[in-house]
């Protein structure tokens, strides 16, 4: 018999690993540097989150149905590279994002079918996307930045003030996703894909369509992560991604308490997963510590986030 | 009261292998209806091919009067007619109305889920069949496995179930969890549907059954209704029937010293029940079998001997010698050898040669600074193949082309080729054609006069029976045995494994 | 009689597993012979050869690892952290250090980094690519950190011959590579270790249930592939006569890419090293073909994508055994 607790009783249940190193890191990091706890560095960690909590989201869609999508990183630069052309070409801003967001979703849309019809490992058929996507980015792009993103579109992504727009696109999404996954027959299935296949499959739930939009959802995902992240940088880079942001896209919703083997879709923990990221990664930038150890750092966070997770499905 | 389920003349083979042959099944609304028969009669075959997993290849289906195309699961299930397999195919990780309205979702008249109704009617649905106290928002993969399998069973209500086929529901449940199963099937049956009971358990299928249908080798042999007259042992002369046909040589071997003792060792079995106080002995030159009826913990027993498996209390002995065997990687270097059950599962590497399958067990006899002698290895395998009538050109062969009897030929060779004093033979012949049967016989006689210890598990009596020095049984009261060769018939080998210890005239 | 012996040695051609990488070869090379006057000279076979070498020595690693059904995506980026650390070694000797002594080092770091591979995968049971992708990115990091972030010269003179220049008119690092496609094949076809990564591949049950340790098997399989990926590090360290952090990105793909171009299948049970080599010069050909044809090298990360997804897609064709 299990008694019906609060809603924050159950939260605190399934998150308090994440949340207690949150307040970990942070109260670590107060202490290391005086900026650190700063309203002004706050907003900066919210900032520079909404990148990474985009992408963490479409990954929880992905994940909760046994999956995994590598390609985002090179999908985030590749639609930026498409939209930054489309507007330098004069396609006035709405249509070009508009098409960027299709080229995003088509790419996801070729992940899912490949994956579902020739019954391919998620990995690999994401890993060779991924390099596709990426060289796609640097032929269209010539391999250097594009500038000249029109100012409207930098003035609503960046902002004048602090905290740029993209924070609350990233907490919309967020909220949207956390809805369909807990209030739509859709939720549920891309949860019953990780969880039990065969059972979807014998109630006549049409699993390899819910496999497809899944990717195309994680393909949508990227191209509004690049949309801020070219606002950020003021130019759309076919590098853009490479370096670590995918790595957390995968990262954060497995700390968070997501597992690879599918089932669960804690659309919230992929946020504290972003939020324990994040704070390491300005924490040690406020320590002057360089970019090349704060690598090793997310690898390391990583590598234990998957090993967490294969303990927590062994108990 | 209507035929809501009529299989007229179906046909299936596997391969080579007659499934069903011309079986028919009619079931009647209102009733439960026992479908019994030894392993290999049909009966999930047949129960497959009405829930949409199988196509028969000759045959007429109708339901409710109507004939009906059945081709994959959802077509039966549009029909009201679905399984609830042993497994239960259950999403552990979701909560039990979840799993309940899987595919079949209340939603608003926004389009999305209405979670407070479909809690509410899981919470009226659970009660109605005299469960109320499970909790709707619990998780299923947490419940017993009762609790699970009445969560299965809500599950085909919701989905419109009108014939509801039980493949071995009693098997993980106790006597008082059984009794409530019982009055839930009461339940849906009142209600106008029907439950197709398959167990091997003969008191309760009597106890619950409204008919039977008794299917052996592929055949209808028995329909019956349900009277007071009938006993256990009826049930039993129609499944087994008089045509004890299978020849199984045996030779007899003076025994050795004891090899293998397994005293008072206790393990769960794959269905989640304790087993307990199992010890027998083996000894060299001795072939000791043992039997039980399916799903009993036979195999897991098997596994726990080889480190497969956790085994929970009492000890075991190599020669006289305690040892801790905690992995197989110990058993094997204890000289314990594991031929198992499921040879394409564990068994072999399908895609591998014959011939590398079967040195797997003795790298060490043809490796020399880890190199292999090709040379070596082919001479061995030429040897120990012609030894068992196997072809040359088949070692050669990948191991998934070949059919089960050689499949099985390479396994045990690979037992053969290796050190094992003690070997383990995890149902030798299952699934094997009858002049396989008797090599994998002869051989395993042959293996016995080399002074080596067998243990087989099987729950072929015919074979248990045929081979066996000393025989064992598991059954629902525990480990019972041993039975000196003689002493017992196909008749009472049956009885208790029924759990009818009585019948051989021995207590527990 | 003649006749039918042909046409059955034709059909063994077409039908194993080796003739699409030759076919391709051929084509390939026929249709670059036709439209580019440059591609059938000796020095651009030498060019080639010196390309792919590297591609080689890693790739007979992954091909091992793969059949054994796992994979490991760290290999780029231990072929820099290698290259650094024994950089950093000969730096920090007086005298330069002794080359043999760096190959030791540098063996030991590529034992090193593949047991620590191997022993998350194998013990604590995580998913082999992502685990390798996150040491991937620790490996990448110390290298980057150790070396400051920039590219560190002064490697031993000795060390540099060994492993590059010229023996005759072929290049030291692709006899080198031949040598250890060689013993790889050899390794995986005639050693019990081979023997048992296709069994880990094809059904690992069926190694446990015979009392085979299979765990320890795993992590040999990682350091094998460790080894070879830091024996690519010094090649590579030796023909640029520098250990550069940021070498080998995308060696990782390059090497799954001419792995399953040679017919290894990707979920294991299945190797071929051979295959490999085929696939590898497959690659090297293909690359020089689009550098011949004045294809800008942005396109050539594009190319590699799109061949590993056909060579993905195609693998899945040949059912592996345990989807029959």
């Amino acid at each position: 018999m299990t008694l019906q607790k609060s809603i924050l009783g159950r939260t605190w249940d399934r998150y308090r690993g994440v949340i207690i190193s949150l307040l970990v890191i942070n109260v670590f990091f107060s202490f290391t540097s005086r900026y650190y706890f700063t309203v002004y560095n706050i907003f900066n960690i919210l900032d520079h989150s909404s990148i990474s909590l985009i992408l963490s989201i479409g990954m929880v869609f992905v994940l909760a149905s046994g999956g995994i999508d590598l390609s985002v990183g090179s999908t985030l630069a590749f639609t930026g590279i498409v939209a930054a052309l489309l507007f330098t070409a004069g396609v006035p801003t709405l249509i070009a994002m508009l098409l960027a967001i299709l080229v995003g979703m088509l790419i996801g849309l070729l992940n899912g079918l490949i994956i579902s019809h020739y019954k391919l490992q998620p990995f690999i058929v994401t890993l060779a996307m991924l390099s596709i996507v990426r060289g796609l980015a640097l032929v269209f792009s010539g391999g250097n930045p594009i500038i000249g993103l029109p100012t409207g579109f930098l003035k609503f992504f960046a902002g004048n003030s602090l905290l740029g727009n993209g924070i609350f696109i990233a907490v919309g999404m967020t909220v949207l996703a956390a809805f369909v996954l807990e209030k739509t027959a859709f939720g549920t299935y891309v949860k019953a894909l990780g969880g039990g296949e065969e059972a979807a499959f014998l109630v006549g739930v049409k699993t390899s369509r819910i496999k497809i939009c899944v990717y195309i959802i994680s393909g949508f995902c990227a191209v509004w992560a690049s949309f801020i992240f070219m606002a950020g940088m003021d130019a759309a880079e076919p590098i853009a991604g490479l370096t670590t942001e995918w790595m957390e896209a995968i990262a954060a919703p497995i700390i968070g308490g997501n597992s690879m083997d599918g089932g669960k879709a804690y659309v919230l923990g992929a946020v504290f997963g972003v939020l324990v990221l994040s704070c390491i990664k300005s924490g040690l930038n406020m320590m002057g510590v360089g970019q090349h150890y704060q690598q090793i750092a997310i690898g390391t966070v990583i590598v234990a986030a998957v090993i967490l997770d294969s303990l927590r499905r062994k108990l | 009261m209507n035929k809501l389920v009529e299989m007229i003349s179906l046909k299936k083979n596997f391969g080579g292998i007659k499934a069903l042959q011309q079986v028919d099944l009619t079931i009647n609304s209102g009733e439960v209806h026992g479908l019994l028969g030894e392993n290999g009669a049909g009966k999930s075959t047949l129960m497959r091919i009405l829930c949409g997993l199988e196509v028969p290849d000759e045959g007429v289906i109708r339901i409710e009067g109507a004939e009906a195309e059945i081709q994959k699961p959802s077509d039966a299930q549009s029909l009201g007619v679905g399984m609830i397999p042993q497994e239960l195919i259950l999403v552990d990780g979701m909560t039990v109305y979840e799993n309940i309205f899987l595919g079949y979702e209340i939603r608003n008249t926004l389009g999305l889920l209405d979670q407070m109704r479909m809690r509410s009617r899981a919470r009226e649905l659970l009660q109605s069949l005299g469960s109320g106290d499970i909790d709707p928002d619990s998780f299923v993969g947490l419940l017993p496995k009762a609790e699970q399998q009445i969560v299965a069973i809500a599950r085909r209500i919701i989905q419109g179930g009108k014939v509801f086929v039980m493949d071995e529901p009693t098997s993980a449940l106790t006597e008082k969890e059984t009794e409530k199963l019982f009055s839930i099937i009461r339940k849906i049956c009142d209600a106008g549907n029907a439950v197709v009971f398959i167990s091997h358990r003969l008191e309760e299928v009597l106890e619950i059954c409204d008919c039977f249908t008794i299917l052996r080798d592929g055949k209808n042999v028995a329909s019956l209704r349900n009277i007071p007259e009938i006993t256990k042992k009826d049930l039993i002369a129609h499944m087994i029937g008089n045509d004890i046909d299978e020849e199984f040589p045996h030779t007899v071997t003076t025994p050795g010293d004891t090899l293998l003792e397994v005293e008072d060792i206790s393990f769960m079995t794959s269905q989640g029940r304790r087993v307990e106080h199992v010890g027998f002995t083996v000894c060299a030159g001795e072939v000791v079998g043992i039997t039980g009826l399916v799903g009993v913990g036979k195999t897991e027993l098997a596994q726990t001997i080889m480190g497969l498996r956790k085994n929970s209390g009492g000890r075991i002995l190599i020669k006289g010698k305690e040892q801790h065997i905690g992995s197989p990687v110990k058993a094997v270097k204890n000289g314990l050898g594991y031929v198992t059950e499921d040879r394409r599962g564990e068994g072999l590497v399908l895609g591998l040669k014959s011939l590398y399958n079967m040195t797997l067990g003795a790298l060490s006899r043809i490796v020399r600074v880890m190199v292999i002698k090709l040379s070596r290895e082919k001479k061995l395998g030429l040897e120990y193949s012609s030894q068992l009538n196997m072809k040359p050109e088949y070692i050669n062969m990948e191991a998934q082309k070949l059919s089960g009897g050689n499949q099985q030929k390479v396994v045990v060779i690979r037992q053969m080729m290796g050190d094992s004093e003690v070997i383990l033979f995890d149902e030798p012949t299952k699934g094997i054609d009858v002049g396989a049967k008797a090599e994998i016989a002869r051989l395993i006689s042959s293996l016995s006069s080399e002074h080596k210890g067998i243990c087989i598990f099987s729950s072929e009596p015919r074979e248990i029976l045929g081979v066996s020095d000393r025989i064992y049984v598991l059954n629902n009261q525990g480990f019972v045995g041993p039975f000196r060769r003689g002493e017992l018939d196909y008749k009472k080998l049956m009885a208790i494994e029924f759990g009818d210890t009585n019948a051989a005239g021995v207590g527990v | 009689m003649n006749k039918s012996r042909v046409k059955q040695k034709t059909k063994e051609f077409f039908s194993s597993v080796y003739s699409g990488p030759i076919i391709a070869i051929l084509v390939i090379g026929l249709f670059l012979t036709i439209f580019s006057p440059q591609f059938l000279k000796v020095s651009n076979f030498v060019n080639i050869s010196n390309q792919i070498a590297i591609n080689i020595i890693i790739a007979v690693g992954m091909t091992i690892l793969i059949t054994s059904g796992g994979i490991d995506l760290s290999v780029g980026a231990n072929v820099a952290l290698t290259g650094v650390i024994i950089a950093l070694y000969f730096r920090a000797m007086p005298e330069g250090g002794s080359p043999l002594v760096g190959i030791l080092i540098g063996l030991g770091i590529g034992a090193l980094l593949g047991l620590i591979n191997g022993v998350v995968v194998a013990y604590l049971k995580a998913p082999p690519f992502i685990t390798t992708l996150g040491t991937m990115g620790v490996y990448r990091g110390f290298a980057l950190v150790l070396s400051g972030g920039r590219p560190l010269m002064g490697i031993n003179e000795n060390f540099v011959h060994i492993f590059s220049g010229f023996i005759g008119a072929m290049p030291r690092q692709f006899l080198i590579a031949l040598l250890f496609t060689g013993m790889g094949a050899f390794i995986l076809n005639r050693t019990s270790v081979g023997r048992i990564a296709q069994c880990m591949g094809g059904n690992e049950r069926t190694l446990r249930v015979s009392g085979i340790p299979v765990e320890l098997y795993k992590i040999l399989m990682y350091m094998i592939t460790g080894i070879l990926a830091a024996l690519a590090g010094m090649v590579l360290t030796s023909m640029m006569a520098v250990a550069e952090p940021i070498a080998g990105q995308f060696y990782e793909l390059d090497a799954v890419a001419v792995v399953v171009m040679g017919g290894t299948l990707l979920q294991g049970g299945k190797g071929t090293v051979f295959g490999t080599l085929l696939g590898a010069i497959l690659l090297g050909v293909m690359r020089n073909g689009l550098n011949m044809l004045g294809v800008p090298a942005n396109y050539q990360q594009l190319f590699v994508g799109l061949i590993i997804m056909i060579a993905v897609i195609s693998g899945s064709r040949r059912k592996s055994p345990a989807q029959l």
